[in-house]
């Protein structure tokens, strides 16, 4: 106490000074709108800059707490990454939405049935080629039910099918027959692969009025498949030796050394229509 | 031994002046002159702090309610009190102490005194007119105001303060 009444008997004049001045100030301050407003802007300045720094510091002593949380969060993102790499391995079941189904095959779609299947063996290098499935008669599977690429290439069908797996005759097969149609025209052919590249394979008996040239894609035409399957793109071609119809080369547009996830698709109405054309084969 | 009659015509003077003609001449926006300070300057300086900063205060709370200022004049006048010492002591290169047995403004010279008197009156004029604009977005023109209010505050001033000291050292 007697410190203080010391100190104030020291400075009692600049205290004085102080307590008058800011009395002074604090009226002319408070006198009009104009005075208030700037006292309030240099203020609001001041005490700005003051709760900005302290932000900043107190922003510096919380970076260690970010930064266990940021490290917590980035170790829970790794795993579900794992897990969803590992789902994606194993299962081999593909989304329909990553199919990228183009959208004139849409309303065809409602008639088929899609099913998922990872490839378990495979062959390209022997005249008679299969693809073996890892879905079978317990997954749903039938005979003669189309199998594509992910993005719609044909691949084959099915000819055989166990519990568990069923094989395809892929286009690779030299027993291979099903109907191509130009991509320029509705003339169609016959798809066969003659058992010696297996990245061409032949599209014959195409009507030699057909719009054809280098490059037209080749699309499936066959009751198994629905409209828009690709089966290649015509490299070259000629009208056979009676001059009657085409006789075309076509790239095989999937690959075939690299198939691993397929789709099967099935016609829900190819019973129903091979019925009839035997029927009309009986009779007639 | 100070003649404190005079001083009291001093200051009641210097008030009235500023109060009632000073503050309603108008003269031009660059010339407001406010000679009141010239009260406080030519106190004795010898005089404790303390007596001067409530002289000063008086001074101010007095014009600010006739002004209706509300604290501008008080505001501007009480830091010219508290430095008062230290102006002399840098314009006239004089110490001063309250041991003092004659008085310091009296023994300045003429020059000493008008250089004396010409700060403090500039100090008070800056003091006034930046507490008023509160802003240096216009200093130029404010510091042109600065110069001409205390050019003309100390044109006036000079001659009543040089016969003031006079009259003070002639009755010593």
């Amino acid at each position: 106490m007697y410190r203080l009444f010391e100190f104030i008997k020291r400075t009692y004049v600049v205290l004085l000074f102080l307590l008058l001045e800011a009395v002074a100030l604090n009226r002319y301050a408070s006198s009009t709108a104009y005075t208030q407003a700037k006292i309030l802007s240099r203020t609001s300045a001041v005490t700005g800059a003051v709760d900005g720094a302290v932000s900043s510091v107190k922003h510096y002593f919380s970076l260690s707490e970010e930064n266990r949380l940021l490290t917590r969060r980035l170790a829970m993102t790794e795993a579900r990454l794992a897990a969803m790499r590992e789902s994606e391995q194993g299962a081999a079941m593909l989304s329909i939405d990553d199919l990228l189904l183009p959208d004139t095959l849409v309303p065809e779609w409602s008639q088929y049935q899609f099913h998922t299947a990872r490839v378990v063996a495979s062959s390209t290098d022997r005249p008679r080629n299969f693809v073996v499935l890892n879905r079978g008669i317990a997954d749903g599977i039938r005979e003669d039910m189309a199998v594509v690429t992910p993005d719609m290439k044909l691949v084959g069908y099915i000819v055989s099918c166990s519990e568990r797996y069923s094989v395809v005759l892929p286009l690779l097969n030299t027993t291979f027959r099903t109907g191509g149609r130009l991509a320029s025209g509705n003339h169609y052919g016959s798809i066969s692969w003659d058992g010696l590249s297996p990245y061409r394979i032949t599209l014959g008996e195409l009507s030699k009025y057909a719009d054809i040239d280098r490059g037209v894609p080749v699309m499936v035409y066959s009751e198994r498949f629905p409209e828009g399957i690709l089966v290649g793109y015509v490299e070259e071609y000629a009208l056979n030796s009676a001059q009657t119809a085409y006789t075309a080369t076509v790239s095989v547009a999937a690959d075939m050394s690299s198939l691993y996830n397929v789709i099967i698709i099935e016609n829900t109405h190819y019973g129903e229509i091979e019925a009839l054309i035997d029927d009309a084969d009986k009779r007639f | 031994m100070y003649r404190y009659r005079s001083y009291i015509w001093l200051f009641l003077i210097a008030l009235s002046a500023q109060l009632f003609i000073l503050n309603n001449l108008s003269l031009s926006i660059w010339l407001r002159p406010m000679i009141f300070s010239a009260a406080v300057l030519l106190l004795p300086v010898e005089w404790r702090t303390v007596w001067v900063l409530v002289t000063a205060a008086a001074a101010g709370w007095t014009l600010d309610m006739a002004t209706g200022c509300q604290g501008l004049y008080t505001a501007s006048l009480l830091p010219l009190a508290m430095v008062r010492g230290a102006i002399v002591r840098l314009t006239a290169n004089r110490s001063v102490e309250p041991s003092d047995q004659t008085e310091v403004l009296v023994s300045l010279s003429r020059k000493q005194l008008f250089i004396y008197l010409a700060a403090g009156i500039v100090l008070h004029h800056a003091m006034f007119f930046f507490l008023e604009t509160m802003s240096f977005t216009f200093f130029w023109q404010t510091a042109g105001r600065i110069f001409a209010g205390s050019a003309l505050a100390l044109a006036l001033v000079w001659p009543g303060a040089a016969w003031f000291m006079s009259n003070e050292s002639s009755g010593q």
